[in-house]
């Protein structure tokens, strides 16, 4: 019997120490070579990083960032002309947040989306353009680096720039927005894109930057809306359009022809296709004026009615303290629609009120009852009465989709009137 | 007993047997253990010799999300607007204290941390902040970005915030006399942002934002004696000749304050303050 516990003490102490450790990299030394790693990225690009950001509030904006050993960066965007020639030095660090971040943590033109500030970032008050600075590191590559906004889920593509990509980069890019937006000064509304044997329906909304197509697959429309970024020698878009084997990630290359109304540009860096303008629509939104009219959305235009190619063509924009152009569906409780036109920086308003209409066919009417507010001066009067009255066309409207809240307006009676809001 | 004594010798050896393993500590140190650090510029220079030195008051440019409301968009500060606000607070808020008080007293009455933010925080109520106090050490101080030295209404709203915050610091550490209790107490209301400065004034409050809290009030009444000054203070005085005395009785009581609390003389204060919002300024 003693035997039998001696036997068995000693069989414990045999077995106690085989322990066999799986060997693991300590989340310190991962963290600390990560972000040596990172910043071995960050700065071993002597061009810097072109930055492609997609705010969560919408829009596409394209960065020059070039970072230094010294936590500095210089930025370059395409938010404006200014800030895309002038170069704004800031810091940038990385954090150690639950995933190594990005913080590019003091103020410069990235900032200036996400101000609370409205007149600063141009978006609403306390949350600005909905956007982001601080960045968390998803993925890394030699090229690449695709970062996620960890405030509001931004989306930021960061690609080594090239040797042709020097500080004059955004400069360029931004110039190039002026040749995409030559699409928008054809004649008619109405642009037909051709790929590939096949026939879309195309809206490029350069002051929200995205990019539309729209089709008819099996009877059925269909509508593929993204946003885009410039690039210099075209527009990067964030989602790539698919129908089919088709796939477009890109529109490079544009050679407009603003007689003819004809633009040649390359897909994907390769393949050739056109935009033709035309005098009729190629597919029409059955549903979309229901879309449009549900949404409780004051819809904001800066430019107002588009005439053959001229944005702003009634001259609206020279009424002294122009602060935008809206179409309030439901702005009185009766319920009237309004489409007002407000001046002395906001103070005042002018338009007509209206009932609107939509039926099965996509067409949107407006009966207009009359005109409201304070009169902009005789000399501007005249420009209220005759939108209200291209308002008032009992043809009605189509309406075409370019954004989450963004619609364009184009009159059925003539293809050179349009509106564009967002 | 014999049997026990068997079982201990054959249990005693387990005792001297132990897994004998040699971990080695791990020498790379804890990532960011002891605060993240980054290239200093002139800035970081300027903070160490000013601020971090001399009274161990920590200042926090750079973007932190930790130090600040974490559901509101809020900026980091331009860096091109740091130094002027920190000049500011050094020359306008610390200095005239140091000399009246002693150099002692910014470590006595002391903060740890001072956090700088670009823009506002804006509330849902329509209302935006300017300024914030922690635990009678921390002060947020919100629209660096919009100071300018040459802008003189810029300069006293910034340094308004910066007197009432650290006016916070003080009477959270010796509370304001009992006396100032019951003086506007009907008048307080979370809704303070309801009433102009006018009709604030008319109550015998100093700025609506005294409305909010019988401390606001405190801290409101001592900003705006500093900095908008006491001209300023006895105008809106004469202008509401019906709650003169409740303004009277205000400053009395801030002026004893200060004299027993803090032994300080609150009207050289006054002078020293707005001799240096002068010369900042000019």
């Amino acid at each position: 019997m003693k035997r039998i516990w001696i036997y068995l003490f000693l069989a414990t102490t045999i077995v106690a120490c085989s322990k066999d450790e799986i060997n693991y990299e300590r989340p310190d030394a991962k963290l600390n070579r990560l972000k040596a790693e990172y910043l071995d990225l960050l700065t071993g690009a002597d061009k810097g990083w072109i930055g492609y950001l997609f705010p969560e509030g919408g829009g596409g904006y394209t960065f020059k960032f070039t970072f230094d050993e010294n936590n500095r960066v210089v930025t370059y965007a395409s938010i404006d002309e200014e800030k895309a020639n002038a170069g704004k030095e800031s810091s940038y660090r990385i954090k150690a947040d639950q995933v190594l971040s990005l913080y590019f943590d003091t103020y410069t033109y990235l900032h200036i989306l996400s101000d609370p500030d409205p007149n600063k970032s141009g978006g609403s008050t306390g949350a600005g353009l909905i956007s982001d600075f601080e960045f968390a590191i998803l993925e890394s590559g030699q090229d690449t680096i695709k970062l996620k906004g960890n405030h509001n889920d931004s989306e930021l593509l960061l690609v080594r720039a090239k040797s042709d990509q020097g500080d004059d980069y955004i400069a360029r890019a931004y110039e190039y927005v002026k040749e995409v937006d030559k699409v928008n000064q054809f004649t008619y509304y109405y642009n037909k894109f051709v790929f590939n044997g096949k026939n879309y329906a195309f809206t490029v909304n350069t002051e929200k930057s995205t990019i539309s197509f729209y089709y008819e697959k099996n009877g059925t429309f269909n509508r593929f809306t993204t946003e885009y970024a410039v690039a210099d020698n075209g527009v990067l878009l964030r989602h790539p359009f698919e129908d089919g084997e088709t796939s477009i990630s890109s529109l490079t290359d544009f050679a407009t022809d603003q007689v003819a109304g004809t633009v040649d540009l390359k897909v994907n860096l390769s393949a050739s296709a056109t935009i033709e303008n035309v005098d009729a629509p190629v597919f029409i939104d059955k549903d979309a004026p229901r879309r449009m009219y549900v949404e409780s959305y004051d819809y904001y235009s800066s430019t107002g009615a588009n005439y053959s190619g001229v944005k702003d063509a009634l001259d609206i924009r020279s009424i002294p303290g122009f602060a935008g152009m809206y179409f309030m569906p439901r702005y009185y409780i009766d319920p009237y629609d309004v489409l007002f036109t407000y001046f002395n920086g906001g103070a005042n308003f002018v338009g007509p009120y209206f009932r609107t209409s939509y039926d099965n066919s996509g067409v949107m009417k407006f009966i207009v009852t009359n005109l409201t507010g304070t009169s902009p001066g005789a000399a501007h009067l005249p420009k209220i009465q005759t939108l209200s009255s291209l308002w008032a066309d009992t043809d009605g409207y189509y309406v075409y989709q370019t954004g989450e809240n963004y619609f364009d307006l184009v009159s059925v009676a003539d293809s050179k009137l349009w509106f564009r809001f967002y | 007993m014999k049997k026990l004594k068997n079982y201990i010798i054959v249990l005693l050896p387990l005792f001297f047997i132990n897994c004998s393993k040699e971990e080695v500590l791990p020498t790379i140190p804890i990532f960011d253990l002891g605060g993240e650090t980054w290239v200093e510029g002139s800035l970081d220079q300027f903070i160490a010799n000013e601020f971090i030195k001399t009274y161990n008051i920590e200042v926090k440019y750079k973007w932190d999300p930790f130090e600040v409301n974490y559901n509101r968009t809020l900026v980091p500060p331009d860096e091109t607007n740091v130094l002027p606000v920190l000049t500011a607070v050094r020359d306008i808020w610390m200095k005239p204290y140091e000399k009246l008080a002693g150099t002692d007293f910014l470590k006595t009455y002391s903060l740890s941390k001072f956090v700088l933010v670009g823009s506002a925080e804006y509330q849902s109520n329509g209302t935006i902040i300017l300024g914030t106090a922690e635990g009678g050490s921390k002060i947020v101080l919100f629209v660096v970005n919009d100071f300018e030295l040459s802008n003189r209404s810029e300069v006293v709203r910034m340094l308004h915030t910066i007197h009432h915050e650290f006016s916070h610091i003080l009477h959270q550490t010796i509370d304001y006399p009992q006396a100032w209790r019951g003086l506007s107490t009907q008048w307080y209301t979370a809704t303070w942002f309801n009433s102009t400065n006018t009709q604030a004034n008319q109550q015998g409050l100093i700025t609506n934002y005294a409305k909010s809290a019988e401390r606001e009030d405190f801290v409101e009444t001592i900003a705006y004696l500093l900095v908008e000054g006491q001209e300023a203070y006895d105008s809106i005085v004469a202008a509401n000749p019906d709650v003169a005395s409740v303004f009277r009785t205000k400053e009395n009581l801030v002026v004893q304050y200060y004299k027993d609390v803090l032994g300080i003389d609150f009207r050289e204060l006054q002078a020293e303050v707005k001799s240096a919002i002068d010369n900042l300024t000019n």
